[in-house]
């Protein structure tokens, strides 16, 4: 009977403590609202059917395939920090907010990062996601957070459909005193905006890098279109100043079709050589293995190949 | 003094004088066992198990065909007087076809202020004693296995036995009542976890199987059988505190013939030991850990018994140690024992399990399928669906105390679920993983082998989801959740009982919001009992 006393006791101990246990988890309805209004790199990054680049394709295919691969990296950029998000458990929810952190931050000490999500229901099937990425030195407080990233999200009749918006501030957190310089990356960008919408086709993303005014190349804006079967547009504008201090201003606009052939002008708006008016420098059209059917440039008047064959 | 207790040499020498003779008889019998007697009464353990042991040496060695014998295990008065009724008919066709017939009945269970307790129901001794009376076969026996059985021996009817006078005389037109009681009208009867049984049941039944044989002729008489239960019921007793219990014995007989019981000349399966065996008490020890029946070895002369074919374990205990061994009976063979089959061993290594059991619990163990479902709606569409479980629960029966089950299960089930967020559909795999302890008080319902229990209960639960849109994380949650627990239990057989229970629990759902959920379950399953 004693050892049955002591059983007894013990277990009733055991029992008390592990009510006291609180239960863990991260299984959540509320919280797939917040995964799913978060871009992902497939909704925003270019697309092209070809991805192989020879040392004889066509001139401004490669450069549309430069163009795409800048683009795509900035997206990744971006897409890297929300994906602080997706993966990792809130650590405060409160009603139509959840924040993730304060984290210390791993590069540097001395700050620490969080991300905050506010949820507004618009309507029954119409959700409005705004969302922060901030950081602040440890040790401040509230007030000292400053945004890194903001974003915002609309959807259109479907969780993972809509328009969003992202920001990234980088020159508002340099000027907070965060070493963000330190990444080569983010070292001449002043700010970036990027808008998707993803609610039909075609799909559309804009990307507006202004840099700081030191910078070689000071803004760059990328125009992409993505229709059903494949077929896409990348609008890529750039301003500059050449080393003389005069203002530079050109665009390539290039269109292909699902299987990847396509066409690429070089368009130079502004230049200290060329009056105001847009001028095309140069016609590259190529086919699905890359080579360009048709050439033309300006400078000597060049022209290879058959015009007729561009598709556009 | 020599009336103190029976002259079992005395019988010895007149049975061995006028060996007793069968007669070509139809049997009837009635046998019946009933744990329960009511709310003031404490259930007993083995009635219903001593029912089923006379039940089964009276159709292997008594000569009653199984369509003869009417067995009622927890039934009430109801059921035992339609009982009774059906076989005092069959008994009054057997007459009118000319046979003479003899009727059997028995019962072990709770009796008290002159009645039989079965359940919550009452059947009037007196009664049952006017029935055997007046009964219409040529003899009727009756024993009583029960508290006070004695008193069946002192209200009028029957004669109080001389000194066990029962003559065999032959004769084999015999008529009339013979009564046996488990205990004098002021005794408790008992029981005992090591032989699994009532004591007197016990023996009734091991003589029966042939250690009651003193005339060596390979039959038991009534009053074989009734010395050697009245020796070794008083024997075992006498030292137990509720102290030693005496069986009575009357009888009204015309014909004075002393009634062959058992006979197991032409049954040639069970245990054979050698004349030149060591003497002592050999206690044949089934599979269970129980003792299925004892040789009482005091003198020189082989002696048998008769035993269902099977694996048993033999143990001879002496004064400083055991000597112990395992036999095997083939189906419609003799088992020769001998003394080379069996070794030294300490008491520590004791077979019988049966003393163990009055201090340590019982093992059952439980393999069932059920459901779990959320009493709230969109909580059972979108969160946690309703889930297919398979369970396995391990008791521990007795544990705290007698009555009292302490369970330990644990189940797992998977489905497919779906949640629409805005428009969007998210399809994901639901699994679940639970634990739980279980305290349960545990009631047998009465007059069934049905029994219920009501307990608490707490389980650890771990839900977890995996979507088919792999960019969504996998979600889980875990916490404890405390419940009720209502389950009935139907005993098919001594191991196996089909049980079914209900669960309402109650969980704290926490990581959205706080929010008091409930879910019910509900589960069937088998159980085995080790």
């Amino acid at each position: 009977m004693t050892s049955k006393r002591l059983v007894t006791r013990s277990g009733f101990l055991s029992l008390i403590a592990v009510l006291l246990l609180p239960a863990c988890g991260n299984y959540s309805n509320e919280d797939l609202d917040f995964q799913l209004a978060l871009p992902e790199q497939t909704d925003m990054e270019a697309k092209m059917q070809l991805s192989v680049t020879r040392l004889d394709s066509a001139e401004y295919y490669r450069a549309t395939r430069t163009a795409i691969t800048t683009f795509n990296g900035m997206v990744v950029e971006l897409v890297g920090f929300i994906d602080i998000v997706r993966g990792t458990t809130p650590t405060s929810r409160d009603g139509d907010q959840r924040t993730w952190g304060p984290f210390p931050s791993d590069t540097y000490p001395g700050w620490e990062i969080r991300v905050v999500m506010q949820r507004t229901a618009v309507s029954p099937t119409l959700l409005q996601m705004d969302y922060w990425i901030q950081l602040r030195q440890v040790g401040q407080g509230d007030a000292a957070w400053v945004s890194l990233l903001t974003g915002r999200y609309i959807s259109s009749g479907s969780a993972r459909k809509g328009q969003g918006e992202i920001h990234l501030l980088a020159n508002d957190v340099r000027l907070a005193g965060y070493p963000i310089d330190d990444d080569p990356g983010l070292v001449s960008l002043d700010h970036l905006d990027l808008a998707y919408d993803n609610t039909s086709f075609p799909i559309t993303v804009t990307m507006n890098v202004v840099n700081l005014p030191t910078a070689t190349t000071t803004a760059g804006l990328y125009q992409y279109f993505q229709n059903q079967d494949g077929s896409g547009q990348m609008l890529f504008d750039w301003q500059g100043v050449t080393d003389t201090g005069a203002q530079v201003s050109a665009r390539m606009q290039s269109e292909w079709i699902g299987s990847g052939a396509g066409r690429a002008d070089l368009i130079v708006d502004l230049t200290p050589n060329l009056p105001s008016q847009s001028t095309t420098l140069g016609i590259d059209c190529w086919g699905v293995d890359t080579l360009a059917t048709y050439s033309y440039r300006l400078e000597g008047n060049l022209a290879l190949g058959d015009p007729a064959s561009c598709l556009f | 003094m020599a009336r103190a207790g029976p002259p079992v040499l005395f019988i010895a020498w007149l049975l061995a004088a006028a060996p007793a003779s069968a007669t070509v008889q139809h049997r009837f019998a009635l046998i019946a066992g009933n744990d329960r007697g009511g709310s003031d009464t404490r259930p007993l353990r083995y009635a219903a198990e001593d029912a089923r042991k006379m039940l089964g040496v009276l159709t292997q060695l008594g000569g009653l065909a199984n369509d003869d014998v009417t067995l009622l295990v927890n039934q009430n008065s109801d059921q035992f007087w339609r009982a009774l009724s059906g076989v005092e008919s069959r008994i009054a066709a057997a007459r009118q076809r000319g046979e003479r017939t003899l009727f059997i009945l028995y019962y072990s269970g709770h009796a008290k202020n002159g009645e039989l307790r079965l359940g919550d129901t009452r059947v009037p001794l007196d009664d049952v004693k006017a029935h055997l009376l007046a009964g219409n076969a040529d003899i009727r026996i009756g024993v009583f296995d029960s508290c006070h059985a004695g008193m069946v021996n002192r209200t009028k009817g029957a004669r109080r036995a001389p000194a066990f006078a029962i003559e065999a005389t032959g004769s084999e037109d015999a008529r009339g009542l013979v009564m046996l009681s488990s205990a004098s009208a002021d005794e408790d009867a008992q029981e005992s976890d090591e032989i699994g049984g009532s004591y007197f049941s016990h023996y009734l039944v091991s003589g029966l199987r042939g250690d009651a044989d003193r005339s060596r002729d390979h039959r038991v008489t009534l009053s074989e059988a009734y010395a050697y239960a009245y020796a070794r019921t008083v024997a075992d007793t006498a030292e137990s505190a509720a102290g030693a219990q005496h069986p009575t014995f009357s009888y009204d007989l015309k014909g004075n013939a002393d009634l062959v019981l058992t006979d197991f000349a032409s049954r040639r399966e069970g245990i054979y030991l050698p004349g030149d065996a060591p003497t002592g008490i050999y206690y044949i020890v089934d599979g269970n850990g129980f003792i299925a029946a004892e040789i009482q070895k005091t003198a020189p002369g082989d002696r048998q018994l008769a035993l269902p074919a099977g694996r048993y374990r033999v143990r001879r205990r002496l004064a400083d140690r055991l000597r112990i061994g395992e036999i095997q009976i083939v189906s419609g063979q003799l088992a020769t024992l001998d003394e080379a089959r069996l070794r030294d061993a300490p008491f520590s290594d004791d077979p019988v399990k049966g003393a163990l059991r009055e201090e340590s619990a019982r093992l059952s163990l439980g393999l069932g399928g059920g459901v779990q479902s959320f009493f709230d709606g969109p909580t059972r569409d979108s969160l946690f669906p309703p889930t297919g479980m398979l369970a396995v629960e391990l008791q521990l029966r007795d544990f705290f105390r007698r009555g009292w089950i302490w369970g330990f299960d644990f189940a797992s089930g998977s489905t497919r679920g779906d949640v629409d967020r805005y428009g969007t559909l998210l399809s994901f795999r639901f699994n679940e993983l639970t634990a739980g302890t279980t305290l349960a008080a545990e009631w047998r319902l009465r007059e069934s082998n049905l029994s219920a229990s009501l307990g608490l209960r707490l389980a650890f639960l771990v839900m977890s989801r995996k979507f088919d849109d792999p960019t969504i994380p996998d979600q889980f949650f875990a916490t404890f959740t405390p419940g009720l627990v209502a389950s009935a239990r139907y005993r098919l057989s001594r191991r196996f009982a089909l049980q079914g229970l209900g669960r309402v629990h109650y969980l704290l759902y926490n990581v959205d919001e706080n929010r008091s959920l409930g879910y019910w379950e509900l589960s069937a399953g088998i159980a085995y009992d080790f």
